[in-house]
């Protein structure tokens, strides 16, 4: 490995040194201008947000997200079910795409953030970590629950005279779930995850 | 004349697109990353990933007419059945009055999907030029395209939401028109040659010129 100090800019290749003392929350590449380095907390710290964000995923897919009143008649979607009332009515597409980006990649990235902090905190590498370095950027593309969260505010505008909408419990659960897993993604620093995880590698 | 910037492909050394590892003496025979085993980027294949990527942007774009000319979705009331295109959506906006809302639905569903391809279809074809004059613009732009991406997907799962939540029998029900889908295909396959569009391109010709 290069010196620690020594970064490659993801966007432009060019090989540069950090400034020292590194200041402030990030670095920028000097030609291109790409964030080629971002401050981080001690892995230790992140252990609160993903037992958080676990509790609340499990919080937001149970109830409904929001109920829907039309001259009595009463319907409700929970996050898990949305998919599933989708293929009913034969709109698989559809139920593909929306359970990907707001079931299965948000569930992969919080696995994936959970299985990476178990070596550091072993002491020792555990199977897995090597395909998780390598994927977790698509996982982290594909989890669209900021998107689906503009497309409920949407949806509840559009809705707004021909019926009476409820919000549930889940829903507010579901925004907590989105918080913290954007809070986990920000503060991850994968730079120092590469060298901690490494060390303890080369231990066991 | 030495280089004015030092580049890792220069030195031999490449950096890992999928997990940041900066990997030395890369050649032929080992190309792959030492820490997660993915392969590495080579210059040599930049003109078959360039391919690929002017692929999946014509894709996108053979599906942005169905997009806008399909219905998105079909609202059922009180026994009348009404499809409802994208730009039919906006019409109805505009003449119901609220012409915020309908300016902001054309530009976020119509306007925006447009212009990324169109914009990624510029800095593609500014990569593999040697105009450099281009180069910061075509930086500048890919990363606004970049982040713009996922949003377009909102219309989507308004569709998918509307269509679980409004199922009242006779009184009322939508159903998610072709249109949803072929825009699904239009966001997904933008956001795809986005993410397989390398910056590094922007930069390399001019690296190999020692300017
Ligand atoms: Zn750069
Ligand atoms: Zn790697």
């Amino acid at each position: 490995m290069p010196r620690a100090d020594v970064v490659v800019c993801p966007e432009c290749d060019l090989v540069t040194r950090l400034p020292k003392p590194l200041r402030g929350k990030r670095a920028y590449c000097p030609r291109c201008g790409a964030v080629v380095w971002r401050s981080g907390v001690p892995f230790r710290a992140l252990l609160p947000w993903v037992v958080t964000a676990w509790v609340l995923w499990f919080a937001s897919g149970v109830q409904p997200l929001a109920q829907l009143e039309l001259f009595g008649q009463v319907t409700e979607v929970t996050l898990w079910t949305l998919a599933a009332a989708l293929a009913r009515g034969h709109e698989t597409g559809l139920a593909a795409i929306v359970s990907v980006t707001t079931v299965f990649a948000p569930l992969a990235l919080l696995l994936t953030y959970t299985w990476l902090l178990v070596p550091l905190w072993r002491r020792r590498t555990v199977p897995g970590i090597r395909l998780l370095l390598r994927y977790a950027h698509w996982h982290r593309h594909w989890a669209m629950l900021d998107v689906f969260l503009l497309g409920v505010v949407v949806a509840v505008v559009k809705l707004g005279d021909m019926a009476r909408l409820l919000p549930g419990l889940s829903l507010w659960a579901f925004v907590g779930f989105t918080v913290s897993l954007a809070v986990i993604h920000a503060l991850f620093d994968w730079d120092r995850y590469r060298a901690e995880w490494l060390a303890c590698h080369r231990v066991s | 004349m030495p280089p004015r910037f030092v580049t890792a492909t220069m030195l031999g050394w490449a950096r890992c697109d999928h997990c940041g590892a900066i990997n030395r003496r890369v050649t032929r025979d080992r190309c792959r990353c030492a820490v997660c085993g993915a392969t590495l980027p080579r210059v040599e294949e930049t003109a078959q990933e360039r391919r690929v990527v002017w692929a999946l942007l014509l894709a996108a774009f053979a599906f942005y007419f169905p997009a806008n000319l399909l219905p998105v979705m079909t609202v059922a009331n009180l026994g009348r059945s009404e499809p409802s295109t994208l730009i039919g959506g906006v019409i109805h906006l505009y003449v119901v009055g609220s012409w915020g809302l309908a300016t902001i639905v054309l530009v976020a569903s119509v306007l925006i999907p447009f212009a990324k391809m169109v914009v990624l279809g510029f800095v593609l074809w500014v990569s593999g030029t040697r105009r450099r004059r281009w180069q910061p613009v075509a930086v500048r732009w890919l990363r606004w395209i970049a982040w713009l991406g996922r949003w377009s997907m909102v219309d989507v799962f308004v569709v998918a939401l509307l269509a679980a939540w409004v199922q009242f029998g006779e009184i009322a029900a939508i159903t998610p028109g072709a249109g949803t889908l072929a825009f699904a295909a239009v966001v997904v396959l933008t956001m795809v040659a986005t993410e397989r569009f390398r910056p590094r391109w922007l930069w390399w010709e001019s690296d190999f010129d020692g300017t």
